[in-house]
Parts: structure tokens; sequence; C-alpha cells
């Protein structure tokens, strides 16, 4: 039946809805977009014979369930496409402007480029904030102290903090750092916070 | 010299004192996270935040002795820069999932919601996203489907919301059911210092205006 494919592609980003983003696809939006094609081929033969008045009324039936099978699944592919681009969104949200190359293999060509631009927009709203633009992606949560303590799980070298000193990240050294600065590293799973 | 530097700032002739502007803004903050729309945009708010946040931190730097005054101070420039951030993307969240419902509004000239930025961060997204629809699947497609309304696809947001109002001025005569052909319209008064659950869409208008408040 028509649309079968196109509830395929629904099916699929539905199972994958709870972890990170799942694969693109491709093959099946192909078939899905051949089906619409075919069915616009169809349709307009039915068409050209219901100009001629040679048709009956069961081919006027035919166009309409073929324009609707049309219809459903631009539908169907439209939020596909629509759905990925809010996933592809709370990655940005979760992990910065550069996601794990793991997750980034799963992004289409064009899912990439979205990516970038939907970048490169934000961070000119965000910059765009007072003087020095305001990095809405840091306090996440409400401060409760100024410096926290945490683990470091990699070996990430020296790093150096706004106030000038160095701290050497060796894997499973505490420190205890001021928070603004080890939000973003947390994020990436570099620092841990203990409790 | 008071670290946190309780200056007078100017806004539209009016005087207010810091203490006002946060106030102000934690206001703008709790209807904000409550409402699920776009409540005015408030740019002045943000601009006399960010000056002061900016002011002090200035003021906290300058200062060289390690005291817990100075701790305190910098908790407190912490917990102000959280809300303001807060503030933004409870805003920019809603902005994105709906952006074609307050373009479409912007077009019909309802301009307050939405600041010049945030327009324009609006209008991006709404290009880059429909010219992705359209390279990944539309211009595959046959003629007669081949471009969609993209801004009125994009689901609105929920203004038959239930939420917790709680009345700062009285408000009489809320049409509560409008007038049909069987029964005359049902309208409440909303007396100061009462608190509602309420459909949103009703005391939209009344947010506002600052005559009700989202709890």
């Amino acid at each position: 039946m028509f649309g079968e494919k196109g509830l395929e592609l629904i099916q699929d980003f539905h199972r994958n809805r709870d972890g990170t983003l799942g694969p693109y696809n491709e093959e099946k939006v192909r078939q899905v977009l051949e089906e619409i094609q075919a069915l616009v081929e169809a349709n307009q033969k039915d068409v050209s014979r219901a100009v001629k008045q040679t048709s009956s009324r069961t081919d006027m039936a035919a166009i309409e369930v073929r324009h609707f099978g049309m219809v459903r699944n631009q539908r169907c592919l439209m939020a596909y496409l629509y759905n990925r681009l809010q996933k592809i969104r709370t990655l940005r949200w979760e992990f910065g402007s550069v996601i794990p190359t793991d997750i980034k293999s799963n992004m289409s060509e064009m899912e990439g480029q979205w990516f970038m631009k939907y970048n490169r927009s934000l961070a000119f709203y965000m910059g765009s904030l007072g003087e020095n633009g305001l990095d809405l992606t840091q306090n996440i949560k409400p401060p409760d102290s100024l410096l926290i303590e945490v683990r470091c799980l990699e070996e990430r070298g020296e790093m150096q903090l706004d106030n000038g000193s160095t701290i050497l990240l060796k894997k499973n050294s505490i420190h205890f750092l001021p928070r603004s600065q080890c939000e973003s590293l947390i994020r990436e799973g570099v620092l841990e916070h203990i409790t | 010299m008071d670290l946190l530097g309780m200056e007078d700032m100017s806004d539209d002739g009016e005087e207010m004192t810091l203490e006002q502007i946060l106030n102000e803004l934690h206001r703008a903050w709790v209807n904000e996270k409550k409402s699920p729309t776009l409540l005015d945009a408030k740019p002045d708010i943000v601009e006399c935040v960010l000056e002061q946040i900016k002011e002090m931190e200035n003021n906290i730097q300058s200062q060289n002795e390690f005291s817990l005054k100075i701790n305190i101070h910098q908790l407190e420039v912490e917990r102000i820069r959280f809300v303001l951030t807060s503030y933004l993307r409870s805003r920019l969240e809603k902005l994105q999932k709906h952006f074609g419902y307050f373009l479409r509004q912007h077009e019909a000239g309802i301009t307050t919601k939405l600041s010049i930025k945030e327009l324009q961060f609006a209008q991006t997204i709404s290009t880059d996203t429909y010219d992705h629809l359209d390279q990944s699947a539309l211009k595959h497609m046959p003629a007669v489907i081949k471009s969609i309304d993209l801004l009125s696809k994009v689901p609105p947001p929920n203004l038959e919301k239930y939420v917790f109002a709680s009345v700062k001025e009285s408000v009489d005569n809320l049409i509560v059911d409008p007038e049909t052909d069987d029964k005359v319209a049902d309208a409440i008064d909303m007396k100061a210092g009462e608190q509602y659950l309420i459909r949103y869409k009703l005391i939209e208008s009344l947010v506002d205006n600052g005559q009700v408040h989202l709890v």
C-alpha cells in the first residue's frame, strides 16, 4: 500500500528517539521519493485520459487516492527530516560546537551543513548580547558555590586558568576549581564533579 | 565603597536601583519559564543587567585581597548571570520550537514579542531549515508538491495549557466562555491576591500587562 516506506522512516526515527541521532537512512528516503515519482507519473496518465473525457469514475477515484498517497509520503519525509534537525539542535546544546565523530557519521551531508549554519547563527546571536557576548550554553544549573571539587578522568596535560595559574590535568587527580571554568569540561566528560 | 555599587540606572528617564532591576528580571524569568509562548521582549532589562554584571565584576577584580566579602559578591554575580542566561535560554528554546508561529505573528504586526536579534535569529533558522528540507527532499519531488509553507507547518505553541496565575491587580469581567446561541458569556472577576489555575489563552494579555503573574 502507498505510504508504507514513509511510515517505516518515521518508525526508524521513533525507535532512536531517546538516544542520540540514529544513522540517516538515505536508502529509504530515496525509495519514498521514487514512490512519489511513480504515483505522479501514473496520475499524469490518468489525468490526460480524463481531459480527453475517456475516463470512468474509478479513474477519478484512483487519481485522488494517488494524490493523497503522494501528500502522505511528503508529510512523512518532512517529519523525518525536521525531527532529525531538532535532535541535532539538542546535541549542539549538549556537546557544544564540536560533536563527537561517531555521532557525526550518522548525519547526512546536508545535515552537517545545517549544523554549521546553526552554529554560526547561534554564535552570532550570543555574541550580540552585551559587549563581549554572553555564552548561553554555560550556567545551566544554579550555582551553589564558587569552587567545586573535580576529579580528572582523562589526561589533558596543562590547563591555564583565568587567574593565570596553570594546573596539571592527570588521570584521577583531584582539583578545587572555579565553577565557570569546569563546566564545559564536565560536560565533555574530562572532569567529574565529586559530591 | 559598596562592592555591589548600588547605582541608579536611568531607564527611560526613570531612576531604577539595582534591586528593582533584579526584581524585574526575576519576575520576567519566572513568567517566561511558566508561559507556553513568548512574552514581550525586554531588551532594556537585559541590557541593564548585563551592564550591572560587568560593573560588579570590574569592582571585584579591582579588589586584590581574598576576603569572605569578595566571595559572597562573586557568588552573587554568578547567580545573577544564571538567572539572565536561564531567561534568555528559555526564550530561545520557545523561539526555536515554534519559529513559524512567531514569525507569522511578527509579520501580522505584533512586533513586541521578539527583540531585533531574536527576529534575525528566527529568520535565519527559518531559511536554513527550509533550505535543508528543499535540498534533501523537496527538490526531488514533482512540481505539484514541490514547495511547502514551512511557517504554517511548524507546530505552534499550546496556548490552551493550564497555568497557575497570581493576580496582582484586580481584573473584572474576564470572559471564560464566549457567548454562544445557547448561553450568555461566562465571566469571572479576579481580585488582587487571588490565585487561579486557568487556561493560558485567557490571561495572555494580562500577563504582558503585568496585571497577572505566573507562578
